[in-house]
């Protein structure tokens, strides 16, 4: 009777699917370093999640550092404290709030085209053709997106963040008087290399998280077009799920190393 | 196929803009902790640097010139801090330079603030120890803050009872402030005092123009003051008194010897005097006794009548046969006759 539960529950759904994320990503170092490496495939994937991707990032970021800065300076005028305002948007933008929104932006573009255009091609059988005619399927597919999403992401989250940082910019030269060179100085003495060095690097797991997430979801999803739909949801679900849970462990480690 | 390799390039793009962001923002914060460029390294011992970490600012006459790189506990009640300077401002620093630790205004961090030493000292070096300056703690502030707050209280107090006293009108203050009748009294007080500077200043001027004339003119306070002469003249007198004085000296002397006389005499005087009001002795009685005094007249009286007798008894004795004579004999030899 427990057995029955425990195979109906989610929770066993939840470690089979766990376990299998985890061979995938196994799968996907082991395949890495083989021979041969599809080096057009990779850039033309780069382009797609790097460069089409370039206007989201720009808006969003934009966006994130007006809006940050209109709602934080009313609070910090109160306390007398606007001269502190280029550093504290500085601090927030470049330590948690740039990589983590612009990861999940990310996740809900990048991810949801992976799952969705992998899903579609395993429910008409590309896939399988692949292997039919000598093509490593998961060679060509799933390490050349996984590889663009971790090696872009880091990228667009430092021109998202360029993009916020400008945005609050704008705000302060409107609202005080705030020089170009000023609001960046300011920006600069308060950040240190353990602001931006965890922030960095915690992106590239985002990218993995990303495209390992789309790719498990599409390379696995059920028959007919509503594993395709399926697959293209759970993957940005999952993926954002994912970017909080590492985001978390990121922020304690940085703690440990960088002393926060 | 083209149309790929256009892609391939505007991958490229992105991925240099992104890289050059990312470099950019690597340098611009080394920039910030003095990771490149030239540095050098100073240090300074304190005995507390209120949560001083490594990476704040150095800064030299209010300018960020470096950060903290290091401190380090060098024993129970000493801390090195050790830190890099920017190697282009090393000759505005001397060796007696004083480093003190501050706070970016109230809620800032900490920092560690350079200021230039007094008179002139050989350039800092590198390595070198520069003297440190501890600066009032904020406890200690808060402390002496609570005490003077104390006194005040009690100031205040004391405020309060004169100010009680002064409504009620007791004590000289009140009646400085409430008495209209002294303020009267003063007010011509002043008047007068502006009177009597007026008159003190037209002195003034009158002593300065008689101070004039004595410069100018030809007076005997001019001759004083400017006439050599004068003043041996007068020596000249002077020594003239001196001798006049020696030679009047015995004379002198004799003269107070008179005067003690004259002196004891009258004591003499006084008390035969006295005795005299006293009633004592013959001097008294002859002054004072009117009886005495009516027949010492009568007496005088018949004296002055005896001797008118007498007289014609002599006139009448010269006539005599007997003595005829006598009288005779005295005329020639030039004695007058008798009466």
């Amino acid at each position: 009777m427990a057995t029955t539960y425990f195979q109906r529950s989610g929770l066993r759904r939840y470690l089979k699917e766990t376990g299998e994320v985890w061979l995938f990503a196994r799968r996907f170092f082991s395949e890495v370093y083989r021979r041969p490496f599809e080096w057009r495939e990779l850039l033309h994937q780069c382009y797609i999640v790097g460069n089409q991707s370039l206007f989201l990032v720009g808006m969003t970021g934009l966006i994130m550092g007006l809006v940050l800065t209109l709602q934080t300076r009313p609070t910090m005028e109160d306390f007398g404290a606007e001269a502190y305002m280029p550093a504290m948007v500085g601090v927030s933008i470049i330590r948690e709030i740039g990589p983590v929104v612009i990861a999940l932006i990310c996740a809900g573009k990048i991810g949801s085209s992976i799952g969705a255009e992998l899903g579609s091609m395993k429910v008409t059988e590309q896939i399988a053709a692949m292997e039919v005619s000598g093509t490593n399927p998961f060679k060509y597919l799933v390490v050349t997106r996984i590889l663009a999403t971790t090696l872009m992401i880091p990228l667009l989250v430092i021109f998202g963040d360029a993009v916020a940082l400008f945005g609050s910019f704008l705000v302060e030269n409107m609202k005080g008087d705030v020089s170009f060179q000023l609001f960046f100085n300011k920006v600069f003495r308060q950040l240190s290399f353990g602001d931006l060095m965890p922030a960095t690097i915690k992106t590239f797991f985002f990218g993995f998280a990303i495209g390992l997430i789309g790719c498990y979801k599409g390379y696995n999803s059920q028959k007919g077009t509503v594993g395709v739909g399926r697959a293209a949801n759970t993957a940005v679900v999952v993926a954002s799920m994912l970017l909080f849970v590492l985001d978390f462990i990121a922020v304690l480690v940085a703690d440990i190393f960088f002393d926060l | 196929m083209a149309k790929r390799t256009e892609n391939t390039v505007k991958l490229g793009f992105f991925i240099t803009v992104g890289v050059a962001l990312f470099i950019l923002g690597v340098y611009l914060i080394g920039t910030q902790e003095n990771m490149f460029g030239q540095n050098f390294h100073v240090s300074s011992i304190f005995g507390n640097v209120n949560g001083l970490q490594p990476g704040n600012n150095v800064r030299y006459s209010g300018i960020n010139v470096g950060t903290v790189e290091k401190i380090v506990l060098l024993n129970d009640s000493t801390v090195e801090v050790r830190m890099r300077i920017e190697e282009k401002v090393r000759p505005y620093i001397k060796k007696d330079a004083v480093a003190s630790i501050g706070s970016d205004g109230l809620v800032g961090s900490m920092l560690v603030n350079i200021s230039p030493g007094k008179g002139e000292a050989p350039m800092i070096e590198e390595g070198d120890v520069i003297a440190s300056y501890s600066r009032v703690k904020p406890e200690e502030l808060l402390n002496t803050l609570g005490k003077t707050n104390e006194n005040i209280a009690l100031i205040s107090n004391d405020l309060l009872r004169i100010t009680n006293y002064m409504t009620r009108g007791k004590g000289t203050l009140a009646l400085l402030l409430r008495d209209t009748t002294l303020a009267i009294g003063l007010r011509e007080s002043i008047y007068n005092l502006q009177a009597t500077s007026r008159h003190l200043a037209a002195t003034g001027r009158q002593l300065q123009g008689l101070v004039g004339e004595v410069e100018d003119g030809s007076g005997l306070l001019n001759q004083l003051l400017y006439d050599t002469t004068v003043i041996a003249n007068i020596n000249t007198s002077i020594s003239q008194i001196d001798t006049l004085a020696e030679k009047a000296m015995p004379f002198l002397e004799e003269l107070q010897r008179s005067a003690e006389e004259i002196s004891a005499s009258g004591a003499m005087l006084k008390t035969a005097m006295e005795q005299l009001a006293e009633g004592e002795g013959t001097a008294a009685l002859l002054l004072r006794d009117t009886a005495f005094a009516s027949s010492l007249a009568e007496t005088m009286r018949n004296i002055e009548q005896g001797s008118a007798r007498f007289n014609e008894n002599m006139r009448a004795m010269r006539h005599n046969i007997f003595l005829r004579a006598y009288f005779r004999k005295k005329r020639k030899h030039g004695e007058a006759p008798p009466p």
